[in-house]
């Protein structure tokens, strides 16, 4: 699927000595194209990459999420959505004030599915925010002052 | 955008790839020698498969 259609495909220029901006630039956009927006920092996934500008969330309200630190602050969401944790769904409540919850209110679970959350590498929680739906990520870290 | 502030956005990217902390100049440069090799097709790798006769 990779290979070009004949039409595609360049005619060679050995006798070119330099090469020009339009040359330049098409190489790189290749590998920009190649990327993705979101890997660029241009997509809609652009809270993904300001992972450490989120602020820490902590605190017993927020469920077992208190054991995460947010790469991003979550947006508003008032919906139940699935959450992925070691590739298992599970379902995670969303308030409008940014509080979390899970189906087992009031507790911290800290296993899910059998899996310890603090050895998950990411919780990935689909999140929406009006119409559009976006992708917040959690990662496992200790809690504050060794607690 | 000039040439030098599209090497300077692109000079990240391609610091990864290369994996060496190179200057925006180096960046630059390499970048018009990998664009000039491509357009003289001088490696086979950057020929179609048709300019290589693997398929008619």
């Amino acid at each position: 699927m990779d290979t070009p259609r004949p039409e595609q495909v360049r005619e060679v220029q050995p006798e070119a000595q330099e090469p020009t901006d339009e040359d330049s630039l098409e190489l790189m956009e290749m590998i920009l194209g190649a990327l993705g927006k979101d890997a660029v920092g241009l997509g809609a996934r652009w809270d993904t990459f300001q992972a450490l500008d989120g602020p820490a969330w902590v605190g017993p309200s927020l469920g077992f999420l208190s054991n995460l630190t947010w790469y991003s602050q979550p947006r508003v969401v008032d919906k139940c959505t699935r959450t992925f944790v070691h590739g298992y769904t599970t379902w995670a409540y969303f308030s409008s004030d940014c509080s979390f919850s899970t189906q087992a209110k009031h507790t911290t679970p800290t296993y899910i599915h059998n899996m310890p959350i603090s050895s998950a590498r990411a919780i990935h929680v689909r999140v929406r925010s009006g119409r559009t739906w976006t992708w917040s990520s959690a990662m496992p870290s200790l809690p504050p002052f060794g607690g | 955008m000039d040439m030098e502030q599209r090497y300077a956005f692109f000079a990240p990217i391609w610091r990864v790839m290369r994996d060496d902390n190179m200057s925006v100049e180096e960046v630059g440069r390499q970048i018009r020698h990998v664009a000039l090799t491509v357009k003289q097709g001088s490696q086979v790798r950057h020929l179609g498969l048709e300019q290589v006769g693997w398929v008619n």
